[in-house]
């Protein structure tokens, strides 16, 4: 036995080639899990919607549908200064991605499963998701505030700056690319929350954990998560560039389609491989004492 | 593995308090992971579920409830050459002991349970010839618990700290191992010898053979 040592490059390349090979291994039962926590997630994101409807149509007047409780709260943001719109935001961003957090969290239950058990099963997600439910809720709400309120405090100066008029180009780039460095960065520091609550951690104990484990392996957790926030970007480059410049790539009928093949690609396809190579990561960088099974090279062998 | 860098000394015997532990340990599975395998050895989770015959997922999640009331612990992590991550678990303690006095100050079923389970023990005495008066049942309800949570009080101090060595020994060296020790150590201590030659007076004096002496 040796010690494993520092991250290198090696343990990158065969965290993804394992991560990779076990999702391809065990893709059914992580299909059905991913399928079932998704139905899961849905009737909760509706009740969520539904109880926050009620106290929205006492003020707005009844709703002639459900999904109108998202154009009162954009009759919200518009009627209300910045600050208050960030506190909006917060608040209503924390109750609707609730649920989608749990569903993210319960997966790193399977990622857990494969690499302590060597196998996956798609009741397991759910009975993490029903385990974990308020640990993976605050989590995941913690992380949302840790990522999103210095934005929205950016926002709240950059509409102090420029109150009447949008802000000029490149003031614009430049605040959108703080926000979207801080983004990256900040969710990658948080990337190993969800497997420390998963660990039996507490909430707070889970954040304190995740910064500490990327501040003593920044290689680790920001190699693993960079590669898989560059894959997600370059997926949904075309339909960034479309949305935010005048740059035309995707015809009106390609378009539709092409965000649906992507998010397909990226909840079926890519998240398996990124949920299993953080728990991986996780599971390496948690154990600093962490040793390595030798090669036994008898007589004879290559 | 060097046993002198064992970064957790596992405890000769570990007195469970908690109203929370014990409900923990009430599930079938979660006992036989601690007082048949992780008492003994350090296994992973896939070793545990190949002994147990269950899914590993289901042992992974005892596992992080059994952690959470410090029932177990991770030893270590190795990698194995194929690339898997496995973590050893072992109990926080070889052996463990529902705390008496925390349970008789307890309420409800546990308070019963305990009294009643001392009040067995000294009816039990019968077969020595030893038969304790009702009137004076609770005078030995008082010491008995007093005695037995000293000793636990002192046995649990008690550290194994070569666990290598402590593994490759068999099941009645190690338990002859922690006899001999616990006895040692509450031999030194003061205040269980005070409890203990009351105790022993106390119960002398309604044994068949003082009487017949």
């Amino acid at each position: 036995m040796k010690r494993v040592g520092k991250w290198n490059l090696r343990n990158y390349i065969e965290t993804i080639k394992l991560s990779v090979h076990y999702t391809r291994t065990y893709y059914l039962s992580i299909f059905l899990a991913i399928l079932g926590v998704f139905v899961i997630t849905i009737v909760l994101f509706l009740l969520i919607v539904l109880i926050g409807s009620i106290p929205l149509s006492i003020y707005y007047g009844p709703f002639d549908e459900i999904f109108d409780v998202f154009d009162s709260i954009g009759d919200a943001l518009s009627g209300v200064n910045d600050v208050e719109a960030v506190g909006i935001i917060l608040f209503a961003g924390s109750a609707l991605l609730a649920p989608f957090l749990i569903a993210l969290g319960a997966l790193f239950g399977i990622g857990q499963e494969v690499f302590e058990g060597g196998t996956a099963t798609a009741e397991e997600a759910l009975l993490w998701y029903r385990q974990k439910f308020s640990r993976l809720a605050s989590g995941g709400i913690i992380q949302f505030f840790f990522i999103i309120v210095p934005i929205g405090i950016e926002y709240i100066f950059a509409s102090y700056y420029f109150p009447d008029q949008m802000p000029d180009t490149t003031t614009l780039t430049f605040l959108v690319f703080i926000a979207a460095l801080w983004f990256l960065f900040c969710s990658g520091m948080l990337s190993m929350v969800f497997p420390s609550i998963v660990d039996g951690m507490s909430v707070i104990s889970s954040i304190k954990n995740s910064l500490k484990l990327t501040w003593h392996n920044s290689g680790a957790v920001f190699s693993i998560w960079g590669t898989f926030s560059s894959l997600g970007l370059l997926l949904l480059g075309p339909v960034i560039i479309q949305e935010f410049t005048d740059v035309i790539l995707l015809t009106d009928q390609v378009y539709d389609l092409y965000i649906l093949a992507s998010a397909l690609v990226l909840i079926l396809l890519i998240l398996p491989i990124y949920v299993l190579s953080v728990s991986r990561t996780y599971l390496i960088i948690s154990d600093p004492n962490i040793e390595e099974e030798q090669e036994i090279h008898t007589e004879g062998s290559q | 593995m060097n046993s002198e860098n064992v970064p957790y000394p596992m405890k000769d015997l570990e007195i469970i308090t908690d109203p929370n532990t014990i409900k923990v340990l009430f599930d079938k599975v979660r006992a036989l992971i601690v007082f048949k395998y992780l008492v003994n050895e350090e296994m992973t989770v896939k070793q545990l579920a190949d002994s147990i015959g269950k899914n590993p997922g289901n042992v992974l999640r005892h596992i992080e409830r059994l952690k959470s009331v410090g029932l177990v612990q991770q030893v270590r992590t190795e990698k194995t050459i194929t690339g898997i991550v496995q973590r050893y678990y072992r109990a926080t303690a070889r052996e463990y002991r529902l705390g008496i006095a925390d349970m008789i100050k307890a309420n409800g079923g546990m308070r019963t349970f305990a009294k009643d389970r001392l009040r067995n023990m000294i009816m039990s005495l019968k077969v020595y010839g030893v038969s304790i008066p009702e009137i004076r049942m609770n005078d030995a309800l008082s010491m008995l618990e007093q005695l037995i949570e000293r000793e636990n009080q002192i046995s649990s101090e008690l550290m194994i700290t070569n666990s290598e060595f402590w593994n490759s020994l068999s099941k009645h060296q190690q338990e002859d191992a922690s006899r001999l020790m616990r006895d040692v150590m509450v031999a030194g201590d003061a205040e269980y010898i005070k409890l203990k030659d009351k105790w022993c007076s106390f119960i002398m004096s309604f044994s068949d053979t003082s009487e017949k002496g």
